[in-house]
């Protein structure tokens, strides 16, 4: 029962871990199908936002308040990872749309100058963050089973980012305008929708979101300039699965193969888990190439 | 209100509108006739700025807006209904209907309640999603998303097209309706004549992109017309 337990624990925290890396890229990705080889660096970026704020911390504010460095941290990675993405989308993204083969290269470019910058800044070997003391220990269920505090944390901070993605998109005037852009950029031009500017902070809004990713995956190991490059991969099966365009579909994505993987580690090994889950995810494209969730309506007929 | 003038557009190296002269005054209903491919289209877009003329100006009250982006003429007062409709599928009426208001000057952000008045159907369905209405509902949508910005200058092409006998009468009517108030100018592409004999002041004909033929729709002659109209 315990076992059963865990494994249903565990397969949720990997797969909000997954859904935390793959929100970002639903968005600059799948919406604005700029296939951004450099997510994973907005993800690192973020989580060296982590780093220096808690290196900022040690230096300058008392020992009583460190633990809330990580609270500060969160949105100042969200702030630092959309400025970086603005940046990104206004000198080289903004030329290459609707030019996948071109975007793939350049920002593929792009993530390894992104991170030879952060070995030149932080030095190559890994760093580590001390995780707040309020995120140690753990959530006894029985005796035999308790539930880490930090994958806790991590799951709540999935469902707000998703809460918060949700809300930004259905129910506000900016996430309105975005999905118009999204779905037919002439007529919202010529609705009076500037549709450059839309691009602009969609994109930036995206990789705020690697960001945040990056920042509270710092909770879980050390971080180094190839962070990114362990999760890129991940993050893009997950999107491509759940259905280009879809956010309901990256959520079922992420679930899907989080909890798959960790069923499939049971027993077998994490090597050949990752492998079976790959190739189940392959099989289920051929048969399904739009994924989980695809756009149907009748008003394209 | 609109003046073209003397404007050419190319497709890559072919020619599709050829020294047009085109002009809306204030408050009047223009309509624009054509077979299908003479650029009636393509003059809307120009006017639009979904397409830049290579020679020649589009001025709006008095400024040249030739270099301006659509979505900078939208909020300048000019109000488009494109063919085929355009409404946002997976956006539901109501949301449809505020993008509408995106292109207002000032800050108000409520979709004025006239325009139920004009298309009651959009108030019984303003949850729904724009790609679940019938293609006259669509256009109904269409028509009202333009209006609620409170434009200067509508735009409408082919409103007609593909749409059921009775809605066309509510269209109709909605035209009507606009042109009695007299403070929005319509420029209107159709190619059903009985259409706009009772609803435009004035008229142009185009073929193979030129203007062939114009004058006041109360003097126009119907045979000279319908030469550029039949197939």
């Amino acid at each position: 029962m315990d076992t059963l337990l865990l494994q249903i624990f565990n397969g949720l925290s990997v797969s909000s871990i997954l859904l935390l890396i793959a929100l970002g890229l639903a968005i600059t990705f799948g919406l604005m199908k700029v296939i951004n080889m450099a997510h994973g660096e907005l993800i690192m970026i973020g989580a060296y936002v982590a780093y220096v704020t808690q290196l900022f911390f040690i230096k300058y504010v008392s020992k009583e308040f460190f633990s809330f460095y990580f609270i500060v941290a969160i949105p100042l990675a969200f702030v630092v990872s959309a400025l970086v993405g603005l940046l990104l989308e206004n000198v080289l993204i903004r030329f290459l749309y609707g030019r996948p083969l071109d975007s793939l290269l350049a920002t593929w470019g792009v993530s390894l100058i992104l991170q030879q910058l952060a070995r030149n800044i932080f030095g190559a070997p890994n760093v580590d963050v001390v995780s707040p003391s309020w995120l140690n220990g753990g959530l006894r269920i029985t005796a035999g089973l308790q539930l880490p505090y930090k994958r806790l944390f991590i799951i709540a901070m999935v469902v707000f980012c998703i809460a918060g993605v949700y809300f930004f998109f259905y129910h506000t005037a900016n996430g309105r305008k975005i999905r118009a852009v999204m779905q037919n950029r002439e007529m919202a031009a010529c609705l009076g929708i500037p549709t450059r500017k839309v691009d602009a902070y969609t994109f930036a809004f995206g990789s705020g979101l690697a960001g945040i990713a990056g920042c509270t995956l710092s909770l879980l190991g050390s971080i180094g300039p190839s962070l990114g490059t362990y999760y890129i991969v991940d993050a893009f099966m997950v999107v491509v699965l759940g259905g280009v365009g879809r956010l309901i579909g990256t959520v079922a994505g992420a679930l899907s193969i989080g909890i798959l993987n960790t069923a499939l580690e049971f027993g077998t090994t994490a090597t050949i888990g990752k492998v079976l889950v790959f190739s189940i995810v392959i099989a289920f494209l051929q048969w399904r190439p739009l994924g989980l969730f695809a756009i149907r309506s009748r008003a394209l007929d | 209100m609109l003046n073209i003038e003397q404007v050419n557009v190319y497709y890559d190296e072919s020619i599709v509108l050829r020294q047009v002269d085109l002009t809306v005054p204030s408050g009047q209903v223009v309509a624009l006739m054509g077979r299908n491919g003479v650029g009636k289209t393509t003059l809307l877009k120009t006017v639009m700025g979904l397409l830049r003329p290579r020679e020649g100006r589009v001025v709006f009250e008095g400024e040249e807006i030739t270099k301006k982006t659509p979505d900078q003429r939208a909020r300048a007062g000019i109000g488009y209904v494109p063919q085929g409709r355009e409404i946002f599928p997976q956006l539901t009426v109501e949301e449809n209907l505020l993008l509408g208001l995106e292109a207002k000057r000032d800050k108000r952000r409520d979709i004025p309640e006239d325009i139920y008045t004009m298309f009651p159907v959009l108030q019984q369905m303003l949850s729904r999603k724009g790609g679940d209405l019938s293609g006259g509902q669509q256009q109904q949508l269409a028509i009202a998303r333009a209006l609620v910005s409170r434009p200067k200058l509508l735009i409408l092409d082919e409103p007609t097209e593909g749409i059921q006998p009775s809605i066309i009468l509510d269209i109709a009517q909605a035209i009507q309706t606009i042109r009695a108030q007299g403070d929005v100018s319509i420029l209107l592409v159709e190619q059903y004549l009985d259409f706009i004999l009772d609803l435009t002041d004035y008229y142009y004909v185009m073929e193979k992109g030129e203007i062939m033929a114009q004058g006041l729709t109360a003097e126009m002659k119907e045979e000279n017309v319908r030469e550029y109209l039949t197939f």
